[in-house]
């Protein structure tokens, strides 16, 4: 199974350590995304919107990493835990995975990645809007040990690797207790979390040091 | 009492709430409407921040369960209320369901955000689109056009009609309210008239929603017009 990522992106992590949860060994091909079209051109073939994570199960070939992650779970799951068949339980297992795309991961990505990328000075009122999106999630997370309820599913992985990255580009989340200690709960329990997430939060952190000035 | 019904908290102007409405319609969900004026912001009254703290639209209530973001809605809805008939909505073979998850996220992390992008000066204040952001709209409708273009088949994800293309059609449906031509997009373009002609809740559920959308960006843009008007008249008699 090849899967198309680059370590400093947090949904390229969710995958991995997806598949790290349900046991599948995955055919990892880092992809550099200052290479010339040569080295993109699988893949630009494979998929046509061109994005990461890509993932190439046989003849399936899937990208967006929140389908990948509930894909992983659904088809190798042992058990579906990590995904739940339940209808309310998978349902809030969603709208989480959804909340990571559309509100916190997409406003820390307006935060930081015209700074990272483009050198612009960091917006506050930006920053105001990613610590919104956290105390949402920090009431999200209130009165149980992980997202949805007291197992750990497909939105713990996705999350985290969100938040891991944020925590990374020197955003302070000491006022939400919950992330806190939901963070460092995931950190010494998710399956493989220190081989897999680690080591792009750390490079992440070094590409953010200079950029993003601490607010 | 909530915890004895089934509410859908909705505005119709709303592009995603007519995605779940289309959804609960196909699904033959008995649920109460509950209008929720967004232009009044009563989405920010203490009650529904209760409900809701992101105090999003639509938001959805299954006896006490509350559920927002639409497709997530939508899924849940499948999930529960799809019958043998119905299934083919959301398909439960993993690879056929990842299609249409794809889709989904596609939706809302793509093709709604660019359209939300370059149109929210036009629809909160009625000045004209952010031209910045118009390419990331072209491209998100270039990839459209191009999966239905590499696809081979007449909807999203296959031979049939699924939540996929309900959402999608929905977004699409805020381009028709803004007035905004995909015409040249030609496999796009086929798609919707498809859709629209084949699926039997749009006109219900988006006609109405799409009226008040153009409606109220037409006063918006006139309301703007008279003030710049006065404004430049101010400037001339001071002088």
């Amino acid at each position: 199974m090849d899967y198309y990522y680059n370590v400093l992106s947090a949904p390229c992590r969710a995958g991995m350590l997806t598949a790290k949860a349900v046991e599948i060994e995955l055919n990892l091909k880092p992809v550099d995304l200052l290479a010339g079209k040569e080295q993109l051109a699988d893949v630009l073939t494979l998929n046509p919107q061109h994005t990461l994570p890509t993932l190439v199960d046989g003849d399936f070939v899937l990208w967006e990493s929140s389908p990948i992650c509930t894909y992983l779970a659904t088809k190798y799951g042992k058990t579906d835990s990590l995904y739940p068949r339940d209808a309310k339980t998978c349902a809030t297992v969603n709208r989480l995975l959804y909340f990571d795309l559309g509100t916190l991961y997409r406003r820390f990505g307006d935060y930081a990645f015209p700074p990272l990328c483009m050198g612009t000075e960091v917006e506050p009122h930006k920053l105001d809007l990613l610590q919104e999106a956290l105390r949402w999630l920090n009431q999200f997370l209130a009165g149980h040990e992980w997202a949805v309820g007291n197992n750990i599913t497909v939105a713990d992985i996705v999350l985290v690797a969100t938040v891991s990255t944020i925590e990374a580009a020197g955003v302070d989340l000491s006022m939400h207790d919950n992330v806190v200690s939901w963070l460092e709960r995931c950190k010494s329990t998710l399956p493989g979390y220190t081989e897999v997430n680690q080591p792009g939060v750390e490079e992440f952190a070094k590409t953010a040091e200079d950029k993003l000035k601490k607010l | 009492m909530a915890w004895l019904s089934t509410e859908f908290y909705f505005y119709k102007g709303s592009a995603p709430c007519r995605a779940v409405w289309m959804t609960l319609k196909i699904f033959k969900v008995d649920y109460e409407e509950k209008i929720v004026d967004l232009l009044k912001a009563e989405n920010k009254r203490p009650w529904f921040i209760r409900m809701n703290p992101q105090h999003t639209l639509p938001t959805f209530n299954d006896h006490s369960f509350i559920l927002w973001e639409s497709r997530a809605i939508m899924m849940y809805l499948a999930n529960k209320h799809a019958t043998e008939e119905t299934q083919y909505l959301y398909p439960k073979e993993p690879e056929e369901r990842a299609k249409v998850d794809r889709m989904l996220f596609f939706d809302m992390g793509t093709l709604y955000h660019a359209i939300k992008e370059y149109f929210g000066p036009k629809i909160h204040q009625g000045l004209p689109p952010d031209p910045e952001k118009e390419n990331l709209l072209k491209q998100s409708l270039d990839y459209l056009d191009h999966f239905l273009e590499i696809g081979g088949v007449p909807y999203l994800c296959g031979e049939k009609i699924t939540l996929a293309d309900i959402a999608v059609l929905a977004s699409v449906t805020e381009l028709d309210a803004l007035e905004y031509s995909y015409k040249c997009y030609g496999d796009l373009n086929r798609w919707v008239e498809r859709v629209k002609g084949n699926f039997p809740y749009y006109k219900e559920c988006c006609d109405e929603g799409v009226a008040m959308t153009r409606a109220r960006v037409k006063q918006l843009e006139a309301d703007l017009k008279k003030q710049m008007e006065k404004e430049r008249k101010a400037s001339l008699t001071k002088k």
